[in-house]
């Protein structure tokens, strides 16, 4: 019997580069694509108010106040006392409340929101998106330093 | 071929290292509001983002700036170009009279394209 002699071939050996290749141009294009890709981020547009409002001598009073406390409770006005100081008590269904004065001013009247002073950010962007999600077009925020719920019974009677 | 794919490796650790550097420059430890009625804008890599954390503590594209600072930097970007964005990230828990207080510093320098960044999923993580 003869015995079947393989040929070393020594001098061919080479590694093989295509899966290589393919596998490296494969990474670059990921993160050539996860690089360049735009993705949305999510925010609320704001309108500052203009210059003129500071300066202006009368108090623009077209706009219906609501409150919110600083634990996030909404607040509806009440009555102002002779001193021209508005009462605010807490709203128990603020929705409801809220699509009244909708159905009765519209929703381009503007409405202000008077914040305490304190409050998180977070109860302020529930508020607004409360009254954003109803419909109302013209939300305006102002700070308040006085507690709301401490209008009623701090209100002077001399 | 060699030459080939030292210029493949090359590409390839531009893109790593150049993804990679882009997430660490304007990181700060803060957690947006939740939003409903947020809008989906396309990011702008050339906006201005300042940052309030619950403490009270402002920043300016990822650094901590005193109210001195604050109001130098607005004054400079106003007169560079007032229509750029700025972009506040506020966290959930900062008291609303500290926001306000940097709104009405854009406002007072003319600084009119402002947006509320808010929670997002596919960004955030709580």
């Amino acid at each position: 019997m003869k015995r079947r002699q393989r040929k070393r071939s020594s001098g061919n050996c080479e590694v093989i580069l295509s899966p290589l290749i393919d596998c490296v141009f494969l990474l670059l294009i990921f993160f050539l694509v996860t690089s360049m890709i735009k993705r949305f981020e999510r925010q609320i547009p704001v309108n500052l108010s203009d210059g003129s409002s500071a300066i202006s001598v009368e108090a623009e009073d077209d706009s219906y106040p609501i409150g919110v406390s600083r634990d996030g409770t909404m607040f509806g006005p009440g009555e102002k006392n002779r001193y021209g100081v508005m009462s605010f008590s807490p709203l128990s269904d603020p929705d409801g409340f809220l699509r009244n004065v909708l159905a009765d001013r519209g929703t381009t009247a503007p409405i202000t929101v008077n914040v305490e002073k304190g409050t998180p950010f977070q109860a302020v962007i529930k508020a607004q998106d409360r009254l954003e999600i109803l419909g109302f077009k013209k939300v305006r925020f102002r700070i308040r330093d006085a507690a709301l719920a401490s209008t009623d019974a701090s209100l002077r009677t001399n | 071929m060699g030459p080939l794919i030292d210029c493949v490796f090359l590409l390839l650790i531009f893109f790593l290292v150049s993804t990679m550097f882009k997430k660490e420059d304007r990181d700060i430890n803060i957690v947006p509001p939740e939003s409903d009625s947020a809008v989906k804008l396309p990011p702008d890599d050339r906006q201005v983002v300042v940052g309030i954390t619950p403490e009270g503590e402002v920043f300016w594209q990822g650094v901590s700036v005193s109210r001195t600072d604050l109001h130098a930097r607005l004054r400079t970007q106003a007169e560079d170009d007032p229509e750029k964005r700025i972009r506040l990230d506020a966290d959930a828990q900062a008291p609303f009279e500290l926001v306000v207080e940097v709104l009405d510093l854009c406002q007072f320098r003319g600084l009119q394209n402002v947006g509320i960044r808010t929670y997002d999923d596919r960004y955030n993580s709580k």
